[in-house]
């Protein structure tokens, strides 16, 4: 590897990053508007049905888009074109074009959320409209949402890692609230397979643990807080309950039919997993094996984030069906109007489409990809503190 | 019972009616007549067009939802459209409405204007009927983008392992070149196994989703031996056979309900349509149905049978049979036939110079004479109703038995509780309740070609205990 010689720029460099410059502000609010508008769009056909292009969920949702990219061609532009000597020291090349390497993803983010409209279009005609979030044009489309989180990720990290400690704090502090952004969009993803219904199943926590530790782990290690992953699970968590709280009070009826429950209201998804509690027990677990092998510390780590999991969520999915659950603070009564009133989500009942067998072999399989989650989040954290770009 | 002789039967693919999906309906909104024509959408979910036409121009306001026929949600209606009143013509409201899911379905309308407020229910069967293929813009488009997205991630894979982690103002070396090279590579492993999995995926839920295409029921007919109803004597007797070829797990074959007092209505066709019966088979078994059969010539026929499920959807099954030819059994009850112009009725279409175009509400509207030319005066319901239309193309492909109050099927319309037209009385309380000295020489039904080509129409009415069939042809463009 060589070295240019670049004293002034890297001097300018540190000078510039004193402060969070606008073009950080506007991808962190261009995550927020996306998790935001996916949950409001969700409880949007859980109440209402029907949507157009233009619903306020869905101009939510586009402008995640939209301000990504302004910061990602600000910043490439600028880099590319422009007399930022110092940017261009710390940024990467890709097709002639200069600029950090979280604008480029943030830009391809918003390219995949651009493919996706047509796709989604044609296969609303082809197929009809799903009713369904997993999909393969809304694969795509959230292809460009973690595209654009990946690439809100990295480039906090490049600026963060270069950043000096005053300012490297205000940026860790955005930094772990794009991470909960990151995690509440994960889960937001998933609500398919983790309702109320599903929590005492073994998909249930095979699905959760897809992903969910990987993401609280490595953004936990990269930003080297003591207490990140709680914080960022209390992000979700907040998100979670401001929306379950905030959203009812916006009058809506059903346009769609069939409808089985008659609905007043916007109807929110469910209070949020209690991710905060293994996130917590992972945390102390990380400050306390700093000098063990990752192997040794992921299986520790995994093991306590998915017992954890395990013992607070079970008992939580038995109170969710009680009448104790069914107020505005636990919101257990939100049902879709489209909800099968003969169901065993509008019962209060688990779904039993498991055996015995079944479930134990599954909970052991989540257990394990629990702990290969927790390993590729130790390996993805310590790589992302090496990010400088 | 014996099979006799060669009996060749197959079946084929049909619909309700067949090829002829859209729903014309005349009925009664409170004191407001309207004219509904609903186009119910090929995919489901999808969206449905929806047409009123009114009679009154003291309407102010008309609103359209959709909603379940039968079942919990058929209770709790959605939020009302509004239905937009045409600029050429102010009687004339359109609008659309998501059918979510398959089945039989309403559309009620609600007419506001200067006599008050009054609703119609419209039953539309929901049954996706194909999907669509992706034009060559569109493929263009989409493989611009997927490529560009592959390539894209592999460049920026490639770049993130290359100089992600420099120093600022360190310049690659090649160490790090290297490692770049190995990611893209890498990065371009994972964008194919994605795309790999991703058409894999795609092609599961097309097949999910094919699955959902409606499947008529199958009918096998045959030929066999045995004593009809009130005869001593053996006679050949029509077997027909229902089977399920596997679609939806709701539908049955043992759920069919009365249509018009008849749980099944067969009509029997030459390939020439140059003969016809209108036959209604009893039920025989699960499933099974038997007519005796009346005098046939040798020949093929084509069998159309309309049955209507408890759930409110009609189906029509078709079936094609090839026999000797068949003594049979005298024709009786509701049973009637068209041989040829020499059987003919004294009926005449009553049509102005307009060319007949497709997909367009037209009321066809036909006259009964006495022998002299002169107003009959002698019309009988006709299994409860004043007459029957039967419009077939040449071909075959085209198949749709029409009533007075449009080609809503009356079993579905039962279920609705809604008031149709009867095609003749003024009070909407008569409706379904006419003794023969009520009802007028002329008859009118509403309905709307599909599809361009020559058509076959039958017309049936009841004069004086005696079932007369008028038989008209139909260019449309």
């Amino acid at each position: 590897m060589s070295t240019l010689a670049a004293t002034a720029p890297t001097v300018a460099l540190e000078r510039r990053t004193t402060s969070i410059p606008w073009y950080l502000w506007c991808a962190a609010l261009a995550v927020t508007s996306a998790y935001i508008g996916g949950y409001w769009d969700i409880a949007w056909h859980r109440s209402i049905g029907r949507d157009t292009f233009w619903t306020a969920p869905h101009m939510a949702i586009y402008a995640c888009g939209v301000l990504a990219g302004i910061s990602s061609a600000y910043l490439i532009f600028n880099t590319t074109f422009g007399r930022a000597g110092a940017m261009r020291a710390a940024s990467v090349r890709i097709w002639g074009l200069y600029g950090p390497l979280g604008a480029f993803i943030c830009a391809w983010g918003g390219v995949a959320m651009l493919a996706s409209a047509p796709f989604d279009d044609w296969w609303h005609n082809a197929y009809g409209l799903d009713v369904k979030i997993i999909s393969p044009p809304h694969m795509v489309l959230a292809g460009g949402f973690f595209g654009i989180e990946f690439g809100t990720v990295m480039l906090m990290l490049a600026f963060m890692n270069r950043a000096s400690d005053r300012t490297r704090a205000a940026l860790e502090r955005l930094f772990l609230y794009v991470g909960g952004t990151c995690l509440a969009e994960s889960l937001l993803l998933k609500l398919e397979y983790i309702d109320r219904s599903d929590m005492h199943s073994a998909l249930f926590f095979i699905v959760v643990s897809i992903g969910t530790p990987a993401i609280l782990v490595a953004i936990g290690v990269a930003s080297t807080r003591r207490w990140a992953c709680t914080i960022v699970s209390a992000v979700y968590m907040a998100f979670g309950v401001a929306l379950l709280w905030i959203l009812p009070l916006a009058p809506a009826e059903p346009k769609l039919g069939p409808v089985y429950i008659p609905v007043t209201h916007l109807i929110p998804w469910e209070f949020p997993l209690l991710i905060v509690v293994p996130a917590l027990v992972v945390d102390l677990i990380l400050q306390r094996t700093d000098t063990w092998r990752p192997f040794l510390r992921a299986a520790a780590a995994g093991l306590a984030f998915f017992a954890t999991f395990v013992a607070v969520q079970w008992p939580f999915a038995n109170f969710l069906m009680t009448p104790a659950a069914r107020n505005r603070l636990f919101g257990a009564h939100y049902m879709g109007y489209n909800t099968r009133p003969g169901s065993a989500y509008a019962n209060f009942q688990f779904f039993t489409r498991e055996s015995t067998t079944a479930f134990w072999r599954g909970m052991v399989i989540a257990m394990l990809i629990t702990c290969l989650m927790t390993w590729i989040g130790l390996h993805a954290g310590r790589a992302m503190q090496r990010i400088k770009r | 019972m014996l099979a006799l002789g060669l009996v060749l039967a197959t079946a084929r693919s049909a619909s309700a009616h067949i090829g002829s999906p859209d729903v014309y309906l005349d009925g009664q909104a409170g004191p407001y007549r309207l004219f509904v024509t609903v186009r119910p959408p090929r995919v489901i979910p999808g969206v449905a067009d929806v047409e009123i036409l009114t009679t009154d121009a003291g309407v102010r306001d008309v609103r359209i939802v959709p909603l379940p026929l039968v079942g919990a949600a058929a209770q709790f209606a959605p939020v009302p459209d509004v239905a937009t009143r045409s600029p050429e013509d102010p009687q004339l409201f359109t609008g659309h409405l998501w059918m979510m899911t398959i089945g039989e379905w309403q559309v009620r309308v609600t007419v506001d204007g200067d006599k008050g407020t009054g609703t119609l229910s419209v039953p539309v069967p929901t049954l996706p009927q194909s999907t669509l293929g992706m034009n060559p813009a569109v493929r263009g488009v989409l493989i611009a983008f997927m490529l560009l997205l592959s390539i894209g991630f592999i460049v920026i894979v490639a770049a993130m392992f290359r100089e992600a982690r420099l120093e600022p103002g360190a310049a690659p070396g090649p160490d790090a070149r290297r490692r770049g090279r190995i990611a893209g590579a890498a990065a371009a492993i994972v964008a194919g196994v994605t795309i790999f999995l991703g058409n894999y995926w795609w092609t599961a839920e097309a097949s999910t989703y094919a699955g959902y295409i409606y499947k008529p029921l199958q009918m096998t007919p045959s030929i066999v031996s045995g004593v009809a109803s009130g005869s001593s004597q053996t006679s050949p007797i029509l077997h027909l056979s229902i089977h399920d070829p596997g679609w939806i797990f709701t539908r049955r074959v043992d759920d069919f309900e009365p249509d018009h007092d008849h749980l099944m209505h067969l009509f029997v066709v030459s390939p020439d349509l140059d003969r016809f019966w209108h036959l209604h088979p009893a039920p025989a078994s699960t499933g099974a149905f038997e007519q005796p059969l009346p005098d046939l010539p040798a020949g093929s026929y084509e069998l159309f049978a309309d049955v209507v499920h408890r759930t409110g959807v009609p189906e029509t099954i078709t079936a094609s049979l090839d026999v000797p030819a068949t003594s049979g059994t005298p024709l009786s009850g509701d049973d009637s036939a068209w041989t040829g112009p020499a059987s003919n009725g004294r009926i005449a279409w009553v049509r102005d110079s307009q060319p007949l175009t497709t997909k367009r509400l037209t009321m066809f509207t036909f006259r009964v004479e006495g022998a002299s030319g002169q107003p009959a005066t002698d019309l009988e319901l006709y299994m409860g109703m004043p007459g029957h239309a039967i419009f077939v193309r040449k071909d075959r492909r085209v198949f749709a038995h029409v009533h007075p109050a449009g080609s809503a099927p009356m079993a579905s319309l039962a279920l609705t509780g809604s008031a149709p037209h009867t095609g003749h009385a003024s009070d909407p309380a008569q409706a379904g309740h006419e003794t023969h000295a009520s009802i007028p020489p002329t008859v009118t039904f509403p309905y709307g070609f599909p599809e361009p080509g020559d058509y076959r129409i039958f017309v049936q009415v009841k004069r004086a205990g005696r079932i007369e069939t008028g038989v008209f042809d139909a260019r449309v463009d």
